[in-house]
């Protein structure tokens, strides 16, 4: 059987520093094998990592490993999913080296401009299980690792934690609104660590995962319970009488407070999973039309010509069951 | 003249409620009968279901605020209820009555505020199971009885517990608190002055719900119900 790999930059691209104003969601990695999706997947859920022993000002490698250790230690602990980080020690490689080994480190990359961290992965493009999987972060912009953030410096553990949940094999998500005040966009606030800008610097906000992270490791490497304990919301959305693609579809509970969405793929079909069982109500939005290259590799055609909307029905969701499906019909603008 | 008819209509205004008790003193006291069961309908008014916002982490240093995306209000829509008490009176005026009540109220949910305008929207969820079981003291006004002494007004006040279960499994216990007033009528006077038989009993209640599906943590929400029951007493 012939073996194809390739490299995946579609990983990328992350946190850039105010762009502007995409919707939510959380979505896995995936790659198109002719007609098949592909989603990125570590086989038996362990991730074995290397550090690169280059500091940074004002980051020790000791200082690197702790941030690494904080954040894998909080995907570990995320509720329905079992994955391991393991480390493996210090190399002297550097990141996105092709070595069979996964290398996380800094990497000067100035003409990244916002560009604060990258992760390149390497995929079984039949399989979809990674092969190898590197991160940097890009020691052109001033980095900390202060327990409550440093003014002026981004904060390494939160950009760590959100690069880990792309080596997951998870890709963007869309929870996060921009202001534009001005005629300046400024991210005011997210709901997702794998919202795809970053928090000012100087904040430490980014640690802390969110339901939709939480849901989107979930789905990737569920614990045994998971889905027995946990339903689903399957949509489906059309425009103009065809099948809609690249919409983003929130999932609102509004006992819990729970918020967890999906885009809609192939078929026109959103498949929102690990959701506690609950009513929840739905909310539609194109991306933003500047950030569709956030979240989608494939060629542009994504759905953007609609209007923002509520779902006019409350959906329940069941334990271990999946509602559905949700005929949603967007309204063209 | 006019003077001296005048004075005597008074007299005779006057006297005649003094003649009426004096008639009531004479008869035997009712007492209300010593067991009551009884079936019946209520309707319950609309309650809150308080408000959740969804919120977003805001971009801020130390402990961040949160950003309101949008906000959904809900409440439960008034509706019919079916009941069942039985009651035991221990004296002319207290009793205790335990009951039981099932409806299927529907939770109603308004959208708005949405921070990029999204339009606002009022979404109609599925009707849920809503089961109480209550507890409460009665006292029966008998001095205050008409209608030939077979109607007595009542006030209660009591305790209940509440349970209610969504078709997708989810279960939310609560409590109410309820005091209310009504009415309670027996066909029959026995020559021992005890009413029973057939009868109806209409009251009203104001309650308090603790807990139970709700939108906030803590919340306390109020609303009314009224219940027709019929009634057995022996």
């Amino acid at each position: 059987m012939s073996r194809r790999c390739r490299v995946c930059i579609c990983t990328t691209l992350l946190f850039v520093i105010a762009s502007l104003q995409p919707s939510q969601a959380y979505l896995r990695l995936s790659d198109l094998n002719g007609s098949q999706r592909v989603f990125f997947t570590w086989a038996n859920g362990r991730i074995p990592y290397f550090v690169s022993d280059q500091p940074v000002p004002g980051v020790s490698v000791d200082a690197l490993e702790a941030a690494l250790q904080r954040a894998t230690s909080n995907w570990q602990a995320a509720p329905g999913s079992t994955m391991t980080f393991e480390y493996q020690g210090r190399t002297s490689a550097r990141p996105l080296v092709v070595d069979g080994r996964n290398t996380i480190g800094f990497l000067s990359h100035p003409e990244l401009e916002g560009v604060l961290g990258v992760t390149a992965t390497i995929i079984d493009s039949v399989s979809g299980e990674v092969v190898e999987s590197d991160m940097f972060f890009n020691s052109a912009v001033d980095w900390s690792v202060a327990g409550n953030g440093e003014e002026d410096r981004f904060d390494l553990e939160s950009i760590a934690l959100h690069e880990l949940g792309h080596m997951l094999g998870l890709n963007h998500s869309a929870l996060g609104y921009f202001e534009v005040t001005a005629g300046a966009a400024r991210l005011a606030a997210a709901e997702a660590v794998m919202f795809p800008f970053a928090f000012d610097p100087g904040t430490i906000a980014g640690r802390q995962l969110k339901a939709d992270d939480i849901a989107g490791a979930a789905e990737i490497y569920p614990d045994a319970g998971h889905r027995a304990d946990t339903g689903a919301i399957r949509a489906h959305v059309q425009l103009e009488g065809r099948n809609a693609f690249g919409v983003h579809v929130m999932a609102f509970n509004p006992i819990s407070g729970e918020m967890v969405a999906g885009f809609v793929l192939e078929n026109g079909d959103a498949l929102i999973t690990g959701l506690s069982p609950g009513p929840y109500l739905l909310r539609v939005e194109p991306v933003d039309d500047d950030a569709v290259s956030s979240y989608f590799d494939e060629p542009p055609v994504v759905d953007l010509g609609f209007r923002n909307a509520f779902v006019d029905r409350l959906v329940n969701v069941q334990r271990g069951a999946t509602a559905g499906p949700v005929e949603i019909t967007l309204v063209a603008r | 003249m006019s003077t001296r008819l005048a004075t005597l209509a008074l007299l005779t205004l006057v006297s005649s409620p003094i003649a009426a008790m004096a008639q009531t003193e004479a008869e035997p006291p009712v007492r209300p009968p010593t067991v009551e069961i009884g079936g019946g309908i209520g309707w319950f008014g609309q309650a809150d279901a308080g408000t959740r916002d969804a919120t977003m982490t805001a971009n801020q240093p130390g402990d961040p605020d949160r950003l309101n995306f949008f906000s959904a209000t809900g409440k439960t829509r008034s509706g019919p209820a079916g009941i069942g008490i039985i009651g035991v009176n221990f004296s002319r005026h207290f009793g205790v009555e335990g009951g039981f009540q099932y409806s299927r109220p529907r939770l109603v949910i308004d959208v708005d505020e949405d921070v990029e305008h999204t339009p606002g929207v009022t979404i109609e969820g599925d009707a849920f199971d809503q089961f109480v079981a209550e507890g409460n003291f009665i006292y029966h006004f008998n001095q205050a009885r008409f209608d030939n002494r077979r109607t007595v007004p009542f006030v209660l006040a009591g305790v209940g517990a509440l349970r209610q279960k969504t078709d997708d499994g989810i279960t939310e216990n609560g409590t109410i608190y309820q005091a209310g007033l009504g009415f309670k009528w027996f066909s029959g006077i026995s020559s021992r002055g005890r009413a029973g038989g057939p009868g109806m009993r209409l009251d009203v209640r104001y309650v308090f719900r603790d807990g139970g599906l709700d939108f906030e943590e803590d919340a306390r929400r109020s609303f009314f119900t009224f219940t027709a029951t019929a009634l057995f007493g022996f």
